[in-house]
């Protein structure tokens, strides 16, 4: 007997790459909606400071019209970028095109 | 005899007799001679004889002794005694001759001869009555000596002439209308009474009394007459038989209503030819002259009865689709009315109708609409399963209810239809959902008041309520219009008198404001209505009369969160199910609801069906950048966990490829939506195979991915026992059995042997014939919905234990009854705490067991050591 899997459609759930699991402002789970959001994921982002601190987007914003600290060690606030793994490298794969890799970038943008 | 006793006392005691005595007594028997003679000759009238030549009456008028002879006897006071002794010896004769001579022929043979005896009893109480008139009159010295031709005229005219009426209002005072079969006083004829005369004064008691001793006459002939009936008759058999359109079954049972007779009595009424017609009134005639009419009325009326019974069980029963009210009304003042003035104002049947004769027919309009009602109200139940088309028959019974007021019997019937044709186990829910929606349907025409509906429904509901499957039904019905059983969907489509759906009701129900009041609209206001006076003076009229059939549906279980729980996780397993990223009906369905139940209480909805979007586009562009075929095999579906119902994660290990896959893929998701994980949920999915024997290839087999790893570990080593596979897979045994139950089932995988500690499993090489084939319909396992729900439940159940123990642990001992309110007001929130009093109590029963606690009278507290 020999298998061929013709489509394999896996479930998965995200979750935000961060430690804690809520929100320190709004307390809210990260990976639920901010308050007054209108879904999870990329209606609620997250965001890093360089304090490493992270909030939801909205609510930092919320926070930032009336002081520039981090809410939670008082340190000025600036936005750091998020962490960001490396791409996967195209595996094993015969017919690779590393032009592929910057318009992928760019076209994978819009949608976040 | 009374002469010979008179000579012989005059021989005894000559002294006592005076000449003028002598003279009188002479007279006086004269007088009773000729009567006697005369009551002897009238007995042959009865049977259609001509009356004799030398009646009494016409000896009055041409023998001048026998007048002066009468006058004498009414110089001597003596006109009283002649008349009562006349009378008893007329009321002998009826008791002697006239009672038997009628129920002999009546016996005999009811139809035909009874027309006969009826004409023979009625010349013979003619002339009876004339002699009675007569013999009164010249008594009291205003004899008419002329002779009146009897047949001819109306009794009422010759006996009473213009003082009819007159008579007829003292006659009333001690004769209420007969009913009765019992010997009743007569009601003497009436020739026109319109219900104004009636209420004239009665003039004058002494006018009556002329009439007096016909009076008595007409009142002894139907007490013996009576008398003499045979045992418990009632003139049926007459009634039935002239009754012209019908040869009725039998009496009253009308029930089934084939019984042999004519199927066809449409325009048999009209058919009867005229001298049978003729015959008919001629004998009413006589019989409202002999002042019968009473007598035969309870006959008359049961027998309608029984026929309009039996005609509209043929018509009407189970017959649904067809307005039959006003026909069965129509045909009533057509045909039966129509012969019934013929019975009852024989004289003038083309006249306006009687008084009497207006009651006659209410009261059948009455009794149709009764028994139209109790029909309906019997089938009520298989109308609401044809709802809508049972619509005619709705309005039937509406209209009939209004005239009889039978809406507590409708309850009462239908609720025990309900109960024993519906609420039964073997029903189906989305069956008993259906006719639930139907009967609120049906009932809202029947009642607009809503109370009908209420009592009838509260039964309906709790069953409804018990049963695990009600919301997944009544969701499933609601956006899957391709169900066959219950398409509920139509409730979804926005409808315009309920603008705020039922996120208004709440509110509504609380507030005690008029809501025609509040929207100003004024002409709503005008058209307010009381409720019945069976309504629930907790609701509101408002409520009632206008919350729709989902709302009511979703208000079964008190709450839409329910509602929509349950919708969401139904959601949440077709979207996990499918594997193309299709939505599109499930857009639409989630927009319908949010019509219904707000934005705000499908978001979580909307957030799913946007992450099937989404990870449609990471998939692709994922795919893109790996630009090679192996990567598209893997494709995902990626979800925001907390908008999704709990979702079941078993580990186990994958094909290595899959599993290199799969790390590849997250490595990209994290790259390309940074800073986010992906987290697989293993166990979830379809995966889509080809399996290739040496004999033949089957393609295209979909399962799930554990079934999917199974079956490649057979094609990497054909043979596995069950223990090394379950190692290998990380799984656990048992749970292996069931799921390899599918592949023994199709035939891919075969069981070599079976021991009690292992199994050995052996995949073949060649398919065969029967393989393949067997695989349908017989994959069910358990289902993967479930465990998921069991472990939520679980996991409740654990987060129950700890309230309850740390609510003892706080308060020593409490009762279950605190235990469940404290519960609810914890728990209810987001838990969904949901037990009844007796869950409860199995689940404490169970930490009992347990040993964490103890229960001892009716209060539970923690279990200590020693």
């Amino acid at each position: 007997m020999k298998i061929e899997v013709k489509n394999w459609h896996a479930v998965a759930s995200w979750t935000w790459t961060t430690e804690d699991d809520v929100c320190g402002i709004c307390h809210m789970p990260l990976d639920g909606c901010a308050p007054g959001a209108p879904g999870p994921g990329d209606d609620s982002t997250v965001v890093w400071g360089r304090c490493t601190h992270y909030f939801h987007l909205m609510c930092i914003n919320t926070w930032l019209h009336n002081k520039n600290t981090c809410p939670i060690c008082r340190r000025k606030w600036e936005f750091a970028s998020a962490p960001k793994p490396a791409p996967a490298t195209p595996g094993v794969v015969r017919n690779r095109q590393p032009a592929d890799f910057p318009t992928e970038e760019a076209a994978e943008s819009p949608d976040a | 005899m009374a002469a010979d006793a008179a000579v012989r006392h005059q021989a005894e005691h000559p002294q006592l007799w005076d000449p003028s005595l002598v003279e009188t007594t002479s007279v006086w028997t004269a007088v009773v001679r000729t009567i006697q003679h005369d009551l002897r000759a009238a007995l042959p009238v009865l049977h259609g004889h001509a009356p004799p030549n030398d009646s009494f009456v016409r000896r009055c008028a041409a023998d001048a002794a026998l007048r002066a002879q009468l006058e004498a006897l009414r110089a001597r006071q003596l006109h009283g005694l002649l008349l009562a002794w006349t009378l008893d010896t007329l009321k002998l004769q009826l008791r002697e001759h006239v009672a038997p001579f009628f129920w002999s022929c009546y016996r005999l043979a009811p139809h035909s001869s009874l027309f006969g005896a009826m004409r023979g009893l009625h010349a013979y109480m003619g002339t009876r009555l004339q002699l009675m008139h007569v013999l009164e009159r010249c008594l009291w010295g205003e004899a008419e000596w002329t002779e009146r031709a009897w047949d001819e005229e109306p009794w009422a005219e010759v006996l009473w002439g213009e003082g009819a009426s007159r008579h007829r209002a003292a006659a009333r005072h001690g004769s209420p209308m007969a009913i009765s079969c019992e010997p009743s006083p007569v009601r003497p004829p009436s020739k026109s009474p319109d219900p104004m005369e009636r209420d004239e004064p009665a003039e004058g008691e002494a006018a009556a009394e002329g009439s007096y001793a016909s009076y008595e006459l007409l009142t002894s002939l139907q007490a013996v007459v009576l008398a003499f009936a045979p045992e418990g008759h009632s003139f049926d058999a007459w009634v039935r038989m002239s009754l012209p359109w019908t040869r009725l079954p039998a009496r009253g049972d009308g029930g089934g209503g084939e019984g042999g007779s004519e199927d066809e009595e449409e325009g048999e009424g009209m058919d009867e030819d005229l001298s049978q017609r003729e015959s008919l009134r001629r004998c009413c005639v006589h019989l409202s002259e002999l002042c019968w009419l009473p007598l035969i009325e309870p006959t008359l009326s049961s027998t309608l009865h029984a026929h309009l019974h039996a005609k509209l069980m043929r018509r009407c029963a189970n017959q649904f689709e067809e307005r039959m009210l006003q026909g069965m009304l129509s045909w009533l003042d057509a045909k039966v009315v129509t012969w019934l003035r013929v019975v009852l104002q024989p004289a003038a049947p083309e006249a306006d109708p009687s008084f009497m004769l207006q009651q006659w027919q209410a009261r059948l309009h009455f009794f149709l609409m009764q028994s139209l009602a109790e029909l309906r109200t019997a089938e009520l139940f298989d109308i609401i399963i044809d709802y809508p088309d049972s619509l005619p028959a709705l309005s039937d019974l509406k209209e009939c209810l209004q005239h009889t007021h039978q809406h507590a019997d409708v309850v009462a019937s239908l609720s025990k239809a309900i109960d024993q044709r519906l609420l039964k186990p073997g029903t189906d829910t989305s069956k008993i959902i259906q006719v639930y929606v139907s009967a609120i349907k049906a009932l809202r025409h029947l009642d607009p008041s809503g109370v009908t509906l209420e009592s009838v429904s509260e039964p309906v509901r709790t069953y409804l309520k018990a049963r695990p499957d009600t919301i997944r039904k009544i969701v499933t019905s609601l956006t899957d219009p391709d169900d066959s059983a219950a398409t509920l969907v139509e409730l979804l489509e926005p409808t315009n008198d309920t603008p705020g759906g039922i996120q208004q009701d709440a509110a509504l129900e609380e507030g005690a404001v008029d809501p025609d009041e509040v929207k100003g609209d004024e002409a709503a206001m005008f058209a307010w209505v009381a409720d019945p006076v069976q309504a629930d003076p907790m609701r509101s009229s408002f409520a009632r009369r206008s919350s729709d059939v989902l709302s009511i549906l979703v208000n079964i279980y008190g709450s839409k969160t329910l509602f929509v729980n349950e919708f969401r996780s139904m959601l949440s397993d077709k979207l996990i199910a499918s594997s193309d990223y299709e939505t599109d009906k499930e857009v639409r369905n989630v927009e319908l609801l949010k019509k219904r139940f707000g934005d705000e209480a499908l978001k979580s909805c909307e957030v799913m069906l946007r992450d099937i979007g989404e990870s449609k586009r990471v998939t692709q562009a994922i795919h893109k950048h790996f630009g090679d075929e192996e990567c598209k095999v893997l494709t995902a579906t990626i979800v925001s966990r907390l908008c999704w119902p709990t979702l079941e994660d078993e580990k186990f290990e994958l094909p290595e490829a899959m599993e290199r896959e799969m790390a590849r893929f997250e490595k990209q998701f994290m790259h390309h939506k940074a800073p986010r994980k992906l987290m697989w949920k293993r166990s979830l999915g379809t995966v889509t195979i080809d399996v290739a024997f040496e004999d033949r290839t089957v393609k295209g087999v979909t399962c799930s991915p554990l079934h999917a790893s199974i079956l490649h570990c057979f094609a990497e080593k054909s043979s596995w026992s069950l223990s090394s596979l379950a190692a290998h897979l990380k799984v656990k045994p048992d749970a292996l059995r069931k799921k390899m139950a599918m592949w023994i089932n199709r035939g891919f995988i075969h069981e070599i042997s079976r021991s009690a500690e292992d199994t050995l499993y052996e995949a073949p090489a060649c398919l065969g014939s029967g393989g393949d084939a067997r695989h349908q319909g017989v994959e069910e396992e358990e289902q993967p919905a479930e465990s998921a729900k069991d472990e939520a439940l679980s996991q409740f159940e654990a987060q129950a234990e700890s309230y309850v123990i740390g609510m003892l642990t706080n308060l020593g001992t409490l009762p279950l009854a605190r235990i469940h309110n404290m519960l609810k007001m914890f728990l209810s929130s987001e838990e969904r705490y949901d037990y009844s009093e007796a869950e409860l109590r199995r689940f404490l029963s169970r930490l009992v067991e347990d040993g964490t606690l103890e229960h001892s009278d009716g209060v539970y507290k923690i279990r200590r050591e020693g």
